[in-house]
């Protein structure tokens, strides 16, 4: 087989490191020269986040759910409306042809709460996705059908957190 | 309060050092003092990591000979790796970082070339308080996750390799 062709990939589960290793993965990727983007659902958009800092200096594209969100829709709350949102860019971003890899960080929350139809969401991509992109999907949760549909499916668990013994989340190291 | 923290990424599945991976890059993204030290892993491997790490300027430095299991030469990679702790403990001493990665270094323990309870009261006593330090690598010792912070289990759940019979794939593999 040739190893051209576009993986598919979850990091689901409880524990750290389900971004993480996207952002690893991500590195690695540009390292090669690929053409990399990120797409935030869920996570605030302060840019204050380090790995925020370092796409900035790195010059990879980074959007959030946010990015050209209005408020237009009466029936819907927001949460939902900006899923949503994201899932348009989402779609522009993956059928332009103009990435390698593209990462839609906690993707899974919008298919797990059902803001998003997990069914739809595969059937869009088996249709428009390029045959060579990339795509790392992370977050808990993850609806069986999107495991079913994927080529590498991980799973972090947590074994032991700091939280557990009353320290702070660190700057740099967790976010 | 600042602690350093002491991560264990452990399991049989993808993204222990890829995780690794992508918190130095959030540190870095913060402006931190980063660095990867990798044990049996071989500078000859071509790796997207070192090309990135490269234009970033952040030190990706492999300290091993490329052993695995099939090495030929087990008691010179025995030494080799050896040596690389002795390298990685001048780094820990330094004061120069505040985050390292210790990348596959459980394998020294799985291999008993170090013993871990000696290994971890030398880091305890040693370690600069505010260094995070971040373990990687299958088999992690019961003795190891017990004086770390935060420990995770990468598990696989599916792999293209097996399944598909696909080849590992360049700038997502390594």
């Amino acid at each position: 087989m040739s190893d051209k062709k576009g993986l598919l990939i979850v990091n689901t589960g409880d524990g750290k490191g389900k971004s993480t290793a996207a952002f690893g993965t991500l590195l690695r990727a540009w390292g090669r020269g690929m053409k990399v983007c990120v797409i935030q659902f869920i996570k605030s958009e302060t840019g204050k986040w380090g790995e925020v800092k370092a796409a900035q200096k790195m010059g990879v594209e980074w959007l959030t759910t946010g990015d050209g969100f209005t408020w237009l829709s009466k029936d819907m709350d927001e949460t939902t409306a900006r899923a949503l949102h994201g899932w348009e860019l989402a779609q522009e971003k993956i059928a332009s042809g103009n990435y390698d890899l593209i990462l839609l960080d906690e993707f899974t929350y919008p298919l797990h709460y059902g803001w998003l139809d997990t069914a739809e969401v595969l059937n869009w991509l088996k249709e428009n996705r390029p045959p060579s992109l990339h795509l790392i999907i992370t977050g808990r949760s993850a609806p069986e059908a999107l495991i079913q549909a994927a080529d590498l499916v991980t799973e972090m668990k947590l074994v032991k957190h700091p939280y557990e013994q009353g320290i702070k989340a660190q700057a740099g190291i967790e976010f | 309060m600042k602690k350093g923290l002491l991560i264990i990424n452990t399991g049989d599945g993808k993204g222990k050092s890829t995780a690794a991976l992508g918190l130095l890059l959030r540190a870095w993204g913060r402006g931190m003092r980063v660095g990867m030290f990798q044990f049996l892993k071989s500078g000859t491997a071509d790796y997207g990591e070192y090309r990135a790490a490269q234009k970033l300027g952040i030190e990706i430095v492999p300290l091993g000979d490329g052993c695995s299991w099939e090495s030929k030469d087990w008691e010179a990679s025995r030494l080799v790796n050896l040596q690389a702790w002795e390298t990685v403990k001048q780094k820990i001493l330094s004061g120069a970082y505040d985050a390292l990665v210790l990348d596959e270094f459980t394998f020294l323990f799985h291999f008993g070339w170090l013993d871990a309870s000696e290994t971890i009261q030398w880091i305890l006593q040693n370690k600069p308080p505010d260094l995070h330090l971040i373990v990687t690598g299958r088999y992690a010792p019961q003795e190891l996750i017990a004086a770390a912070d935060l420990v995770t289990e990468m598990r696989e759940v599916k792999h293209h390799y097996k399944e598909q019979g696909l080849t590992s794939v360049p700038g997502i593999d390594r």
